[in-house]
C-alpha cells in the first residue's frame, strides 16, 4: 500500500484567491514524515515554478515528488500532474497556462490540447465532488484520460466509491506548505494506492487509479474504514462507539477530530453533552411557532396588501360627508331668501374641476420600456414586435402622458383658486352653502366595494382550514388556521398587556369594523394583518394522531439531528445525558443508526442501551493509565466481535469482553451482580 | 329603474319605489341612490332648468344629477376596477363575495352611534 497526496500549494495564488504565505521547505519534509507518505504533487493554482520545484525535489529525498499544476479548466479545477522525467518542457507548457488564465482568467479545453498536445502523457484529476467541481460534460470530453476524481471528504469518498460508472475517488489535502502550518490537522486526507509497482512513478499510479478496488482510506485495505489520524487509527464510514472511563480521553479525541475538519463550516456537527433534552409541550409549541412562522407570512401575503389598502379608509368620515352635503344642499337650496351678491355668484356652490385618472399610462409606458430594454428575450420581442414601432408607441404615449400630466396641474390649479374664492364668498354670504360639493359618487361607491370585499376575504382568510402538511420522519408537521377563539388570543399576538382588546374583539365577525377599532389601536400598523386568524402547528404521529410528551421530544432530537445530513460527519457526545433508556433505545438509537448510513457517525458513551443495542460498526476505547508517575492515554479499537482490541500501532492489546463490561456496566462483578438479581426477581 | 324624476314640474326621487319630492332627501336617500347607481336599470331624468320652476327642486335636483351623471360616465372603467379588486386575494382564500342583496356594509346611523356620548344632567355642574 502506498499513501499519496497529489495536492498541494507551495505558492499563494493570485488574484486573493488565497491568503499570501510564505513557503516553508521544513513544513513540506515534516508533514511528508508525519503523514508516512509516498508520493507527492506540487500543484499550484495556474503555474509550475521549476526553481522552487527542484528544491522541493531535492529536500525530499525519501519521497516520490511529481511535478503538476492546478489549472481553472472550463468550470472549475482541475490537477494536470506530469512524470518527473522532463521538467523544462513542463515548465515551457505551464507558462502557457499560466499566460493563458491571465487574459482570460481560464484555460478552455481546446487550449489545453494545444498547450499540452498529448493530454494522455499526463494524470488528469478534475475537482469532482469538491467545489470547484467541473462539470459533467467538461468530463466527458475529457473521459478517456479522466478516470478518477477528487472528493472533498472521507463522506464523499465513501459516496462516490459506491457508486456505478463513477471516477474513482481520491482525498488530498490540498494544503498549503507555510511555517505556521499544524501538520496534526491534515491527518486522514491522503489517499492509499494498493499497486504492486516496485516504483511508484506516474504510469503505475494512473493505473492504480483506474479500478475503485486499488484505492483506500486506509492502510487496512477495508473501504468500510477511513484512517482519521496518520498513526493508523481508523473509523467505520458507519457507526462507531467510544467507550472509556471517565477522563480517559474520549472528549478529546473528539475534540481532535473536530479541530482537524471543523474549520470547514459544514465539516463536522458536533452535538456535545446534554445539547440534546428533553422539552415541555410550551417550548414544544414556541419551538414550532418560531419555525413555522414563514408559514403563516406565505398564507398571509396575499391579505397584508388588502388590509394595508383598506387602512386608508375612513368610512364614517365618508358617511359623514354625505349626510352634511344632504342637508347642506336642502338647507341652500330652500334659503333663496337670503340669497345675496356673494352667494348669487357662480363660484358660490362651484363644485371642483373632476381631476382624470391616467388611465394607467404609467403602467404601458413601463411595459414598453421593459419589451425595449430586455436583454435575455430582446430576439423574441423584436421578431414580433419592430423596434421603431415599439419606440414610436412610447413616444406617443409619453406625449399623452404630458398632455394628462398637464391638464390635471391645471385642473388643480384651478380647484385651488376656486375653492379660495369660494370660501371667501360663503364667508361674508348670509346663506348656508353646500358642503362638500366635490364629494364624488365613484370614490363613495368604491370605498363601499372595497369594504365588502375586504370582509369577504378577511372571513375567508379565518375559515378554519389545513394550510402546510409536511412529513418529516414518521410525523407530520401541520400548520392550520382558525378563528381567534377570544380576547386573549389577539392580546398575546400584541404582545403587549397594556391593550385592551374587549371592544374590537365584540365584532371580530365584522371584519371591517373590527379594523377600524384596531387601527385606534397603538399598535404596529403594518401588522394588523395578523389580528385576523390564527395560524397554529401541530405535528401528529404516524398514527395521525397529537404527538405525546416523548413523541414530542423525539421530534425535536429528529429536527437537531436532520440537518446532519449536510455535513461530513456527526459526533455527539453521551446522548444519554438527557434521556431514559426506553427512548434511547428506541428513538435515539434509530435515529443514529439512519444518519449512520450516510455518514460516520462517533457517538461516546457510557451507556449500555446505546453502547451495545446501537450495534455499532466500530468500537473505540479509550484508557487512561498513569506510568511513571506520568498520564498517559492509549486508543484501542476493533469490531464487534472481536476478541481482542489493539492500538493504531499494534503495540498494545486489550480484552474486548473486559472492556465492554468495564465501560459499560461498571464491570464484571457488578454485572454479574445486577444478572443474579434479575434472576432472583425472575424466579420469584 | 328610475331613481331621479321629473313630472309635473317637480323633482322626484325614489324612496322604497315611491317618488317623493325632491326637497324631502335625506342623506340615506342619497346613499341608497349611490348604491343602486352601478345598476344596469339605473334611470335618471336628464335635468333641464325649464322643467323645473320651483327653485329649490332645480338646485337639489341639478346638484345630485350632475354627480351622478360623472358617475355614470366612468361606469365601465369603475366597473372593471371593481372586477379586479383584491382579485389575488379573493383567490387565494377563496372568498365568497356577497351578493348585492345582502346587507349593506355601512350604515349612516353608525358613525353618530359611535360619537355619541350619553349625557347624565347630573353631571352637568350647574
Amino acid at each position: 500500500m502506498r499513501k499519496i497526496d497529489l495536492h498541494i500549494h507551495t505558492i499563494a495564488a493570485p488574484e486573493g484567491k488565497d491568503v499570501a504565505f510564505e513557503f516553508d521547505i521544513s513544513k513540506f519534509k515534516e508533514y511528508v514524515d508525519t503523514a508516512g507518505l509516498h508520493a507527492v504533487a506540487v500543484t499550484n493554482h495556474n503555474l509550475f515554478n521549476l526553481e522552487q520545484f527542484n528544491e522541493i525535489a531535492d529536500a525530499l529525498q525519501n519521497v516520490k515528488v511529481f511535478p503538476g499544476i492546478e489549472i481553472d479548466y472550463e468550470d472549475g479545477h482541475m490537477l494536470l500532474i506530469a512524470e518527473n522525467d522532463d521538467l523544462d518542457d513542463f515548465n515551457t507548457r505551464c507558462a502557457l497556462v499560466e499566460a493563458e488564465h491571465s487574459a482570460n482568467g481560464k484555460v478552455r479545453h481546446a487550449k489545453l490540447i494545444e498547450i499540452f498536445e498529448d493530454v494522455s502523457k499526463y494524470l488528469l484529476i478534475p475537482h469532482h465532488d469538491k467545489d470547484p467541481k467541473i462539470g459533467r460534460v467538461h468530463i466527458d470530453v475529457l473521459r478517456d484520460e479522466i478516470t478518477a476524481g477528487e472528493v472533498g471528504s472521507q463522506k464523499r469518498f465513501h459516496r462516490l466509491l459506491k457508486k456505478q460508472d463513477e471516477l474513482v475517488p481520491v482525498l488530498f489535502s490540498d494544503i498549503r506548505v507555510k511555517s505556521s502550518l499544524d501538520v496534526s490537522t491534515v491527518q486522514g486526507r491522503q489517499t492509499y494506492l494498493k499497486t504492486n509497482a516496485e516504483e511508484l512513478s506516474l504510469s503505475a499510479i494512473k493505473a492504480a487509479l483506474q479500478d475503485k478496488d486499488k484505492v483506500f482510506l486506509s492502510r487496512t485495505e477495508n473501504h468500510d474504514f477511513f484512517e482519521i489520524f496518520s498513526d493508523g487509527q481508523q473509523l467505520s464510514h458507519g457507526l462507531n462507539v467510544i467507550l472509556g472511563n471517565r477522563s480517559s480521553g474520549k472528549t478529546h479525541f473528539l475534540n481532535k477530530i473536530v479541530e482537524m475538519l471543523g474549520s470547514d463550516e459544514k465539516g463536522v456537527k458536533y452535538i456535545k453533552q446534554f445539547e440534546l433534552t428533553k422539552i415541555d409541550e410550551k417550548e414544544f409549541n414556541d419551538l414550532l411557532e418560531k419555525q413555522g412562522g414563514f408559514v403563516r407570512e406565505e398564507y398571509l401575503s396575499a391579505f397584508k396588501p388588502v388590509v394595508q389598502n383598506v387602512l386608508e379608509i375612513d368610512r364614517s368620515l365618508t358617511l359623514q360627508k354625505i349626510e352634511e352635503f344632504t342637508n347642506s344642499l336642502v338647507l341652500y337650496a330652500n334659503n333663496e331668501q337670503l340669497q345675496d351678491e356673494y352667494s348669487r355668484a357662480v363660484l358660490f356652490n362651484q363644485r371642483k374641476l373632476p381631476v382624470k385618472r391616467d388611465g394607467g399610462i404609467n403602467i404601458l409606458i413601463d411595459a414598453i420600456k421593459a419589451l425595449l430594454d430586455s436583454d435575455s428575450h430582446k430576439d423574441v420581442i423584436l421578431k414580433h414586435l419592430p423596434e421603431a414601432s415599439l419606440k414610436a408607441v412610447l413616444n406617443e404615449l409619453a406625449l399623452q402622458m404630458k398632455i394628462i400630466t398637464l391638464d390635471r396641474l391645471k385642473r388643480e390649479w384651478v380647484n385651488e383658486l376656486v375653492s379660495d374664492i369660494s370660501d371667501g364668498l360663503q364667508s361674508r354670504s348670509s346663506r348656508p352653502p353646500v358642503k362638500h360639493n366635490d364629494l364624488s359618487i365613484y370614490t363613495v361607491k368604491l370605498e363601499k366595494e372595497k369594504i365588502r370585499r375586504f370582509n369577504a376575504v378577511a372571513k375567508a382568510v379565518k375559515t378554519n382550514q389545513t394550510i402546510r402538511k409536511e412529513k418529516k420522519g414518521k410525523f407530520t408537521v401541520e400548520a392550520y388556521v382558525r378563528p381567534y377563539s377570544g380576547t386573549q388570543e389577539v392580546k398575546n399576538e400584541s404582545k403587549t398587556n397594556d391593550i385592551s382588546f374587549k371592544d374590537a374583539y365584540e365584532h371580530y365577525s365584522d371584519p371591517f369594523r373590527y379594523l377600524s377599532i384596531l387601527k385606534t389601536k397603538n399598535l404596529d400598523k403594518a401588522s394588523l394583518y395578523k389580528y385576523f386568524c390564527k395560524v397554529r402547528y401541530q405535528v401528529l404521529n404516524e398514527y395521525q394522531k397529537q404527538v405525546s410528551g416523548g413523541e414530542m421530544t423525539e421530534f425535536n432530537l429528529l429536527q437537531r439531528l436532520q440537518d446532519a445530513f449536510q455535513y461530513e460527519m456527526l459526533l455527539v457526545d453521551e446522548p444519554e445525558s438527557s434521556f431514559d433508556n426506553v427512548f434511547l433505545k428506541e428513538n435515539v438509537n434509530k435515529i443514529l443508526k439512519d444518519i449512520s448510513r450516510e455518514l460516520p457517525v462517533i457517538v461516546v458513551t457510557h451507556n449500555n442501551t446505546v453502547g451495545m443495542l446501537l450495534k455499532p460498526d466500530y468500537i473505540i476505547y479509550t484508557q487512561r493509565e498513569i506510568e511513571e508517575g506520568e498520564d498517559k492515554y492509549y486508543v484501542y479499537s476493533g469490531s464487534p466481535g472481536e476478541k481482542t482490541f489493539s492500538t493504531a500501532d499494534g503495540s498494545r492489546m486489550v480484552d474486548s469482553h473486559a472492556i465492554l463490561l468495564e465501560a459499560l456496566e461498571a464491570g464484571a462483578n457488578a454485572y454479574n451482580d445486577r444478572k443474579r438479581m434479575y434472576d432472583t426477581y425472575k424466579k420469584n | 329603474m328610475k331613481y331621479l324624476e321629473i313630472k309635473n314640474s317637480k323633482g322626484l326621487f325614489n324612496r322604497d319605489g315611491v317618488m317623493i319630492e325632491i326637497d324631502q332627501i335625506t342623506a340615506e336617500d342619497l346613499l341608497t341612490i349611490i348604491n343602486h347607481a352601478h345598476e344596469e336599470d339605473f334611470e335618471i331624468d336628464e335635468y333641464t332648468e325649464a322643467a323645473l320652476p320651483n327653485k329649490a327642486h332645480q338646485l337639489i335636483y341639478q346638484n345630485i344629477y350632475i354627480k351622478l351623471t360623472d358617475f355614470l360616465s366612468d361606469k365601465n372603467q369603475f366597473n372593471q376596477q371593481v372586477d379586479k379588486l383584491y382579485e389575488d386575494a379573493i383567490g387565494k382564500y377563496n372568498a365568497d363575495i356577497p351578493a348585492e342583496a345582502e346587507p349593506e356594509v355601512d350604515n349612516i346611523n353608525d358613525f353618530k352611534e359611535a360619537d355619541a356620548e350619553e349625557i347624565n344632567p347630573e353631571d352637568i355642574p350647574f
